[in-house]
């Protein structure tokens, strides 16, 4: 847009496009934090221009250096519990953002390398430029743990945030309690959903339902399927939970070798057509197997979360919840195919044949 | 080596001196602020201005000290906050004419062009009549469309009985909507007439942003990048240089550039320049309906003419994308 200027002896028609706002960049690693400041920031802040060049050498910068620590170190403080941490600032050289050169500074402290929150405050500039942010970026691990430099990070690693005069100070390595709900929980998911051993379980618990069809509704066939997965869902997550929390530990091989068996088990129930209590019974004993295997998935998720419990329910919510939904979807559509003859005379007792065989032949690959 | 701009080591001695200020000197300075970011578009100078009202006590709250908070808001896109600013000025000052052509500027960049041609006409005898006609003509083609035509040439007339000896800066401005007029009107002189403004004042970023954009919709993309090669620290120039490069096989190091400012902007959570993001995102990103969305948030905020071809653009595209 056109500005309208404040002066009628300059034009007036001036944009109010800009080049890039007053920002710090905060880099913290489990091992240091690196502080880029704009190397016009530190001008404003403390006159380096010693020649009256106006330019900026290297050597300028370091002549500097000492005016410009005392500044750092009354703006810039890191707590752990109630104890200040003592901070060493070093002028490390020089790099390169979108709009120009800044300094990098080099910030070590004793807590970095002690367990427990630490917290940054940071008030550089915000008396002199109340515009001016510090953009901070923390390598965390999945544990809210604070990740060395060295380790590359990937991008979900990587807590942004933004200081700013209204909120100065940060916590690193805090985990927000909706992001682990929402992490766990879509990890449930993705897990229920990759874990084909699972699903054929569950598939070979649906067929039934399909079996009498004209005897009972679809209402009728609902509540048996209901029935049937919630004993399974009880059973699993009790075995995840108990697993999961390091109260029951079991060699994973058999539990995998059992879930195998699972599959094959209940597709010979379902060829020889038990009624739905000792299919209960089935998927209550077999759930268990089925949380063990899947507590086996989340360890080295969960190890690294702060926040165990919370992470442990939405994970099992997550896992729930997907099969629900997929019973929801699925159920509906075996029991219409249950109306015809050839799915009644062929293809259930070739789908439970398929799983049977399936079943067995995944337990000998995990011989 | 690195180069200071003269602007920033100036500023060290006002900014070094926290003693005891009165209003009026808290108030002049945030005025040499502004003036500072209008001559090099470095919002750092927004800063300064801000922290300089902020010191203002609210019982020495003057004309001026609203003027220029309006102007630091129109600057921050606040534009609803600026336009509050500059109603308490018109209470208190009626004829002040800066901030009735403010009021006028924001009200026609929000499309709001009743409140514009209530501005317009508030213009009236405050200073040369040539900026009621521009206006007038300025609001009438951009919410009449079908007579941008004959605003076109109403406004032309109106300069000629202004005469070529006219106030300068006057014409200037008359010469920026009449440009806009006629993009709108689909005339070929267009360009040349945004050359004319910006011959009249070289250091017109507005202006060498919608020729240059001219310029690149007639695919010449080598007039594009003489028009921005010197002004990459404007992101809508920038942008567009970094299209005409592209499209002639280069320009990658000026994108990855841009890419690193657009990232920084976001993660600071303030990406002012909504418009440049949405045709970086459309014609470099090549994500049709990322730039979409951002054309369209940039849509709630100002409607020029600009911002509704990048929007009817955006909205092709990801409808070819389909």
């Amino acid at each position: 847009m056109r500005l309208v200027l404040l002066l009628l002896s300059i034009c007036f028609s001036v944009s109010v496009l800009a080049h890039k706002a007053s920002d710090s960049f905060i880099y913290v690693h489990a091992d240091q934090i690196r502080l880029d400041i704009a190397l016009q920031d530190i001008q404003r802040l403390h006159n380096v221009d010693l020649n009256r060049d106006q330019s900026l050498s290297w050597g300028e910068l370091q002549a500097s250096a000492s005016p410009l620590r005392a500044l750092l170190r009354s703006n810039i403080s890191l707590t752990q519990g109630d104890a200040d941490c003592p901070l060493l600032f070093r002028l490390d050289g020089l790099s390169q953002h979108s709009d120009g050169a800044y300094a990098v500074w080099m910030l070590d402290s004793p807590c970095l390398h002690k367990n427990g929150p630490l917290q940054l405050s940071y008030t550089l500039l915000f008396e002199l430029d109340p515009l001016h942010r510090a953009l901070l970026a923390a390598n965390v691990g999945s544990g809210g743990n604070l990740l060395p430099m060295a380790s590359d990070a990937p991008d979900d690693h990587v807590q942004l945030s933004v200081l700013s005069p209204a909120h100065n100070s940060a916590v690193l390595g805090e985990v927000n309690a909706l992001d682990t709900a929402l992490k766990f929980g879509w990890e449930g998911v993705v897990h229920l959903l990759i874990g084909y051993d699972h699903l054929m379980f569950l598939l070979a618990l649906l067929l039934p339902a399909t079996r009498r069809h004209g005897q009972s509704t679809l209402r009728g066939a609902f509540t048996d399927v209901a029935w049937v997965v919630t004993m399974f869902t009880l059973a699993h997550s009790l075995t995840l939970v108990c697993a999961s929390l390091g109260w029951l530990s079991l060699p994973s091989q058999p539990v995998e070798i059992g879930i195998a068996l699972s599959i094959s088990l209940a597709a010979a129930l379902l060829l020889l057509d038990v009624n739905s209590r000792i299919q209960r019974r089935l998927a209550m004993a077999v759930g268990l197997l089925h949380g063990l295997g899947f507590a086996g998935v989340l360890a080295g998720m969960l190890s690294a979360s702060p926040m165990k419990l919370l992470a442990l329910g939405s994970f099992n919510l997550g896992i729930e919840v997907a099969q629900l939904v997929l019973v929801l979807l699925v159920l509906p559509l075996l029991y219409s195919l249950g109306a015809s003859r050839i799915y009644q005379r062929y293809l259930l007792p070739l789908a439970a044949l398929g799983l049977a065989l399936s079943g067995l032949f995944m337990a000998w690959q995990r011989l | 080596m690195f180069t200071l701009s003269s602007q920033n080591v100036a500023q060290t001695a006002v900014i070094n001196s926290f003693e005891s200020t009165t209003a009026e000197q808290h108030i002049a300075r945030a005025k040499q602020a502004l003036l500072g970011f209008q001559a090099s578009a470095n919002p750092r100078f927004l800063g300064d201005a801000q922290r300089e009202l902020g010191g203002v006590a609210e019982v020495d709250y003057s004309a001026d000290f609203y003027l220029y908070r309006a102007s630091l808001r129109q600057s921050m896109h606040q534009f609803s906050q600026a336009s509050t600013d500059l109603d308490v000025v018109a209470q208190m000052q009626p004829d002040n004419f800066q901030a009735q052509m403010m009021r006028f500027t924001i009200a026609f960049v929000i499309g709001d062009y009743s409140a514009a041609e209530l501005a317009c006409e508030k213009l009236q005898g405050l200073n040369n009549d040539l900026y009621v006609a521009a206006c007038r003509q300025h609001v009438r083609a951009a919410q009449r469309p079908s007579e941008a035509e004959s605003a076109y040439l109403d406004l032309k007339s109106a300069m000629a009985s202004a005469g070529a000896l006219a106030d300068r800066q006057a014409l200037a401005w008359a010469a920026g909507s009449l440009a806009d007029i006629a993009e709108r009107a689909g005339r070929d002189d267009a360009a040349q007439l945004w050359q004319w403004v910006l011959s009249m004042n070289a250091n017109d970023a507005y202006a060498r942003a919608r020729l240059a954009a001219l310029k690149l919709a007639a695919e010449d993309y080598a007039a594009v990048i003489a028009l921005t090669v010197d002004h990459i620290t404007v992101d809508s120039l920038a942008v567009l240089n970094a299209i005409a490069a592209r499209r002639q096989g280069g320009g990658e190091a000026l994108i990855s550039q841009l890419r690193e400012r657009f990232n920084e902007a976001l993660w600071r959570g303030e990406v002012l320049h909504k418009r440049a993001y949405a045709q970086f995102l459309l014609d470099i990103e090549d994500t049709p309906s990322a730039a979409l969305t951002w054309a369209e948030r940039n849509w709630q905020d100002q409607r020029e003419w600009p911002d509704a071809q990048l929007l009817a653009r955006a909205q092709r595209a990801v409808g070819a994308d389909l």
